[in-house]
């Protein structure tokens, strides 16, 4: 292990590319935001979840182009690991605390307000299993807790901090396109998070949203469909089965865990069904006006 | 081993025959548990099950909302909370108040630091009192002990007279939840315990009929008891009164008929006063099984005229329990399974499966304090933390943060499985995970065929994972613009 | 409290409509009986089983309602106290009176210290409750005081009982009358005062 370790900063070490952490980029908002809010000039740091920047990095670019849009410049620091998510919820204490403190460190040095992230899971683990894992530390626990007011999911600083008007990311083309919701478990439950994304989906932009007919666990839960494929498989194809029942073409979540499962589901069972990022739809219909405004 | 000594056939008849089925789940007729591994195999391969269960947790979950519509959920929540946190943070208080009004109602009261000492201090009062046969209602903390186990190895028959925990004994085996012990079942094994039990054909169909069956069974066993023992729902410390809820009224028959009346509880059922005790009956039956209220809700206060009662308070890891800050919470749980009935994987695998004894996500915080780690470390592990228990838990324990804190001392104590071992340490070295990731982007193209997902159906290694969802194919690196 | 939980200054008649109908939502029944001890007996008699004679009591009870009982006989219905569980198992018909009721669960505050006397209201076919209006709480945190006072003094045994015995622990089927009794009636009459 420690000779791949040194042998993997080698070659790290020669690539053309960012260095350890201490040079974040920012990515400046709009002068002229596409839509006026109170969010214009504002600053804000990016935590894209490791999943994301593993996989679905347009993901983490969809939140950018979104709150650029909006004027908002976004920080992001390179080197940023895991928030401890993946190992603790295995129970492995020991792998999680060095994540957690460096996660810590990285997001404590960004001069931002807030700390915007697009994985419903990772905020619950920050803004509150932190305080837990910490909360015997007086001195890191204030250090979390300070943290964990700026930490926020994408959802609802669109809905609460920008306060995106109501009919402003409407199809250019006036339909009423339809589609499904799929409430990720920490979005709701730990966030609370339900009418928020309703209010993103169906009155920001437009949307018909069907409910499905049951709140339910995709059968994601990290590493557990992996140690546990059929029961994840079955939860999955009792998930996908209600969002057949609504004949929606599109389902839309918060939580890239959940997306993977749901759109691997999807496509393993030759649905048709779109799975999508509430943030890529979104940034689709940022994209849509700023070409129509050009 | 003597027969009791009895001149009613039914009587017989249930004695002879109750016996451990043969793919008995284990546990308290002395059958050798069956592993953690065997028991998720089974179920897992049972989709009768599945579908019982789903069909159980959406009916469950709508009837729910409509009986909590008339309350005021939270606010009792928090109510409840604080009277149990209250109760069990000053516990020897009110376990003083309590025994002393116990007391000077005439009730013998004693204390069992385990369970071996609880079984042993029930056994003694029915060698004492010639006792044969016990009839018994609802009691988790006797499964916990195993006292049906020790009473029949000392020559003592115990018939459970709650209809699904009747039927499950028949069987051979452990209720799969706490309050629907036989929601695993379907009417038509009900039929068949019922009529190998009674020697006579019983309906596969009409449950009306079986459980006309069981009345005529289970009446002679009240008659004839010479010991009931039953559960406690609350102890009620001010008055030193047991509070006991059923819908059979079993609980009633068994705590009266009787000459000799035992009540089994453990120490953090203690409520301070009624009105707490009111509060947790409005949450109750809502929260188990969707009812305004259960048909009977009886308050004990001392014995009968003429009977003779006995309280046996059990600690069993209660103690230890409340000294850990992070799981005194779980002291607070009123037992109404409605963490059970929201689960995703119990759906899937059951109780017998989900828990050892206490199931569903309580089940997995108590269980290594009362049954040891070992007990824990496979049914824990199904947990997929989505923090739906938490969500209708009416005294607000953190169900999810403890199975995690759980989690984590079974890692401690027994480490990670080889392959997550491996897998975390790698995970936490980002440079190495780097040059994988890198390395990943060529490697997967024989696979991904450069598009973003891995189909893997027709390759055997990759099959059991890839069959029934594809995965994401490692994105190329990313550059940032807007 | 809630909308469910009516007012304490609620009118009796509203009180007894709510406790109806949330027993009525699980299998019981309840009414209230205008008139004096006769039209009680008549109602009582109303529900007895077809071919019964006997109504059995608790010994607390006989001391209580001596002239309901004599107006039974005369419609033949014959009250007789049980002095044993024996005595009572599986027959017809038990009466008892309710120390308060409930509005919001539609429940009954039986009392009932003796075992004979409480095997009235749990081995008989029917049994009908008869329960004085003005003891009709409006919730549970009514009842509170009402069950400390119960056991002050010494052993005490209470339920609250709300309809008939049933279980839907096969399947979740509802099956009533799983133990006894099956028929539960409430009677609220003033003549109980």
């Amino acid at each position: 292990m420690q000779t791949i370790r040194t042998a993997a900063a080698a070659v790290t070490e020669k690539l053309p590319s960012h260095r350890a952490g201490d040079s974040p980029d920012i990515v400046p908002g709009a002068s002229q935001p596409l839509i006026a809010t109170a969010a214009a000039g504002m600053t804000v740091a990016l935590y894209p979840a490791c999943m994301t920047r593993m996989f679905y990095p347009e993901q983490a670019d969809a939140i950018v182009t979104v709150l650029n849009a909006l004027g908002v410049s976004v920080i992001e620091s390179e080197n940023q690991h895991c928030c401890g998510l993946i190992p603790h919820n295995s129970g492995d204490a020991k792998h999680a605390r060095p994540m957690i403190e460096r996660t810590i460190e990285q997001l404590e040095a960004i001069p931002a307000d807030y700390i915007v992230s697009g994985s419903a899971s990772c905020v619950a683990m920050m803004a509150q299993d932190y305080l837990h894992v910490l909360r015997d530390e007086p001195i890191w626990r204030a250090r979390a807790e300070r943290l964990s007011h700026r930490i926020i999911d994408f959802t609802s600083f669109l809905v609460n901090v920008v306060q995106l008007p109501a009919g402003s990311l409407t199809p250019l083309d006036g339909s009423i396109p339809v589609m499904t919701y799929h409430d990720s478990c920490q979005g709701l439950n730990a966030l609370g998070l339900k009418a928020e994304p309703r209010y993103l989906l169906q009155d920001v932009m437009g949307y018909e949203v069907r409910e499905l007919g049951e709140v339910l666990c995709c059968g994601f839960g990290g590493s557990f469909s992996v140690e546990y494929p059929l029961i994840a498989e079955r939860l999955m194809d009792r998930k996908l089965a209600n969002a057949d029942a609504t004949g929606a073409p599109l389902l839309a979540t918060d939580n890239q865990g959940c997306l993977m499962h749901l759109r691997g589901g999807a496509d393993a069972s030759g649905r048709s069904l779109q799975v999508k990022h509430i943030a890529e739809l979104l940034a689709d219909r940022v994209r849509e006006r700023q070409s129509e405004r050009t | 081993m003597a027969l009791p000594a009895t001149s009613n056939p039914a009587h017989s008849r249930v004695h002879d025959t109750i016996h451990p089925a043969a793919d008995s789940a284990g546990g308290d007729h002395g059958e050798p548990e069956r592993s953690f591994e065997e028991r998720l195999a089974v179920a897992v391969s049972d989709a009768q099950l599945s579908r019982n269960l789903t069909n159980f947790q959406t009916g469950w979950r709508a009837s729910r909302e409509t009986a909590m519509e008339e309350i005021e959920f939270q606010t009792m929540r928090e109510r409840m909370k604080a009277a149990k946190t209250d109760a069990i943070d000053n516990i020897e208080h009110y376990l003083d108040q309590f025994i002393r009004q116990m007391e000077r109602a005439g009730t013998t009261v004693h204390l069992a630091p385990d369970a071996d000492a609880a079984c042993a201090i029930i056994a003694r009062i029915a060698e004492e009192k010639g006792v044969r046969l016990v009839a018994k209602s609802k009691s988790m903390v006797s499964e916990e002990i195993e006292l049906n186990h020790r009473l029949h190895e000392d020559g003592v028959e115990v018939v459970e007279t709650d209809l699904g925990e009747w039927i499950v004994q028949l069987r051979g085996e452990r209720p799969s939840h706490m309050v629907m012990p036989a929601i695993h079942l379907a009417r038509q094994q009900v039929g068949d315990i019922f009529t190998k039990t009674m020697g006579r054909e019983i309906s596969r169909e009409d449950v009306g009929e079986q459980v006309h069956a069981a009345r005529d069974v289970l009446r002679d066993v009240f008659f004839n008891a010479g010991m009931g023992i039953t559960g406690a729902n609350a102890l009620i410390a001010e008055a030193g009164t047991v509070m006991m809820v059923t819908n059979e009224g079993n609980g009633r028959l068994t705590s009266s008929l009787p000459p000799v009346h035992v009540i089994l509880a453990g120490i953090e059922k203690l409520v301070p006063t009624y009105e707490d005790a009111m509060t947790q009956v409005r949450l109750l039956a809502r929260s188990a099984t969707a009812q305004r209220q259960t048909v009977y809700t009886t308050f004990i206060h001392g014995p009968s005229p003429g009977h003779e009662q006995h309280i046996v308070l059990v600690d069993n890891g209660r103690r230890a329990m409340r000294d850990r800050d992070e799981f005194r919470e779980a002291l607070h749980c009123i037992r109404c399974a409605a963490c059970a009935n929201v689960c995703p994987p119990y759906r899937e695998v059951g109780g017998h499966v989900f828990g050892h004894i206490y199931t569903g996500a309580i089940g997995l915080v108590v269980t290594p304090f009362l049954h040891g780690i070992d007990a824990v470390a496979g049914p824990q592990s199904l947990c997929l933390s989505c923090n739906a228990c938490e969500m209708v838990c009416p005294v607000e324990i953190p169900l999810p943060r403890q199975i995690l804190d759980v989690r984590k001392m079974v890692v401690e104590q027994k480490g990670l499985k080889r392959e997550k071992a491996v897998a975390m340490s790698v995970y936490s070295h980002p440079e190495v995970m780097k040059l994988l990731l890198k390395i990943g982007r060529h490697a997967q193209r024989p696979l991904t065929h450069g598009g973003r997902l891995v189909r893997g159906k027709h390759i055997p290694i990759l099959n059991k994972q890839t069959r029934w969802r594809s995965l994401p194919a490692i994105a190329p690196a990313r550059k940032r613009q807007p | 409290m809630t909308s469910s939980t009516p007012a304490f200054d609620a009118s009796v008649s509203d009180r007894i409509a709510m406790f109806s109908q949330k027993l009525g939502s699980v299998g019981g029944v309840a009414v209230e009986v205008a008139g004096g001890t006769d039209a009680l007996a008549a109602a009582i008699v109303e529900r007895n089983p077809s071919g019964n004679t006997v109504v059995w009591i608790a010994h607390e009870t006989a001391g209580r309602i001596p002239a309901l009982l004599d107006a039974l006989k005369r419609r033949g219905l014959e009250a007789r106290i049980a002095a044993s569980p024996a005595d009572v198992r599986d027959q017809a018909l038990g009466l008892t009176i309710a120390r308060a009721t409930i509005a919001e669960t539609g429940s009954s505050l039986l009392v009932e210290p003796t075992v004979e006397g409480r095997s009235v209201s749990m081995v008989t076919e029917t049994l009908i409750v008869l329960a004085d209006p003005s003891e009709l709480v409006p919730s549970l945190m009514e009842a509170a005081p009402i069950l400390r006072e119960v056991s002050a003094n010494g052993a005490s045994y209470a339920t609250f009982v709300t309809g008939p015995s049933r279980t839907a622990d096969i399947e979740r089927t509802l099956a009533v009358g799983v133990q006894r009794p099956g028929v539960f009636h409430v009677l609220f009459s003033a003549a109980l005062r």
